[in-house]
């Protein structure tokens, strides 16, 4: 038997692709809304006994991490020749 | 996106003065654990937004001394909205502080809070961010 903790985490599954298409906004209010759903499901599978550990906020450095990261990597995978010196002659044969 | 204000609404329905009791700290603890949520979810995609603009830039660069300038530009365009983040995360971390203590909360200090961050990812980053209940933001 489905409680209303499963049909609201099976909304969460459900709706967030179906608003993720969504021009513009779509990939930003999906996921939240499928946190508001989850947060739902979570409130109504414990019942009269919420005892909320409340969640912090990640501050910007954590998340834009990988995201600098990334980029370097892009940059040094995209112009390696640029940041290498360039080759010297492998023969020995230049004047 | 009716459960959003649902959910939303939690935060206006929980506010309370000075006088706040541990049954009515109790919706407070979920609309401080609500707004972590949903900041969350929004702070990773934007996260994702940005980091496809900074690729997207390395892209068409000729260099990578251009490339490295387009990402000054795509990090001076979201610096707002990530100050506005971390001014949120501040706001609530003291708001999740003082209510864990037992103490008064300033439900109004984190919306507003919120509201700044909704603000500045419009005018920035042209993200729409949801508005609390009753157009709060507004």
């Amino acid at each position: 038997m489905s409680t209303e903790g499963d049909v609201l985490r099976g909304l969460a599954r459900t709706v967030a692709p179906l608003l993720a298409v969504i021009p513009a906004a779509g990939p930003i209010v999906a996921p939240m809304a499928q946190a508001a759903l989850e947060l739902a499901a979570d409130l109504a599978e414990s019942g009269a006994d919420v005892v909320v550990e409340i969640q912090r906020i990640r501050r910007s450095h954590e998340l834009l991490a990988d995201v600098r990261r990334e980029w370097n990597d892009n940059i040094a995978d995209r112009f390696t020749g640029e940041l290498l010196p360039p080759p010297s002659d492998p023969y020995g044969d230049e004047p | 996106m009716w459960y959003l204000r649902l959910i939303w609404l939690l935060l206006f329905l929980t506010q309370c003065g000075s006088g706040c009791t541990p049954a009515t700290l109790r919706p407070q603890a979920v609309a401080a654990h609500t707004v972590a949520r949903v900041a969350n979810a929004a702070g990773k995609q934007l996260a994702e937004q940005m980091r496809r603009q900074g690729s997207d830039a390395i892209d068409l660069a000729a260099s990578a001394a251009e490339a490295r300038a387009a990402l000054e530009l795509v990090e001076d365009q979201w610096r707002p909205v990530w100050a506005a983040h971390d001014e949120l995360a501040i706001v609530h971390e003291a708001y999740a502080e003082q209510l864990e203590a037992g103490g008064d909360v300033d439900l109004e200090a984190l919306v507003d809070s919120y509201c700044e961050l909704r603000a500045v990812a419009l005018d920035s980053v042209q993200v729409a961010l949801p508005d609390v209940p009753t157009g709060g933001c507004s």
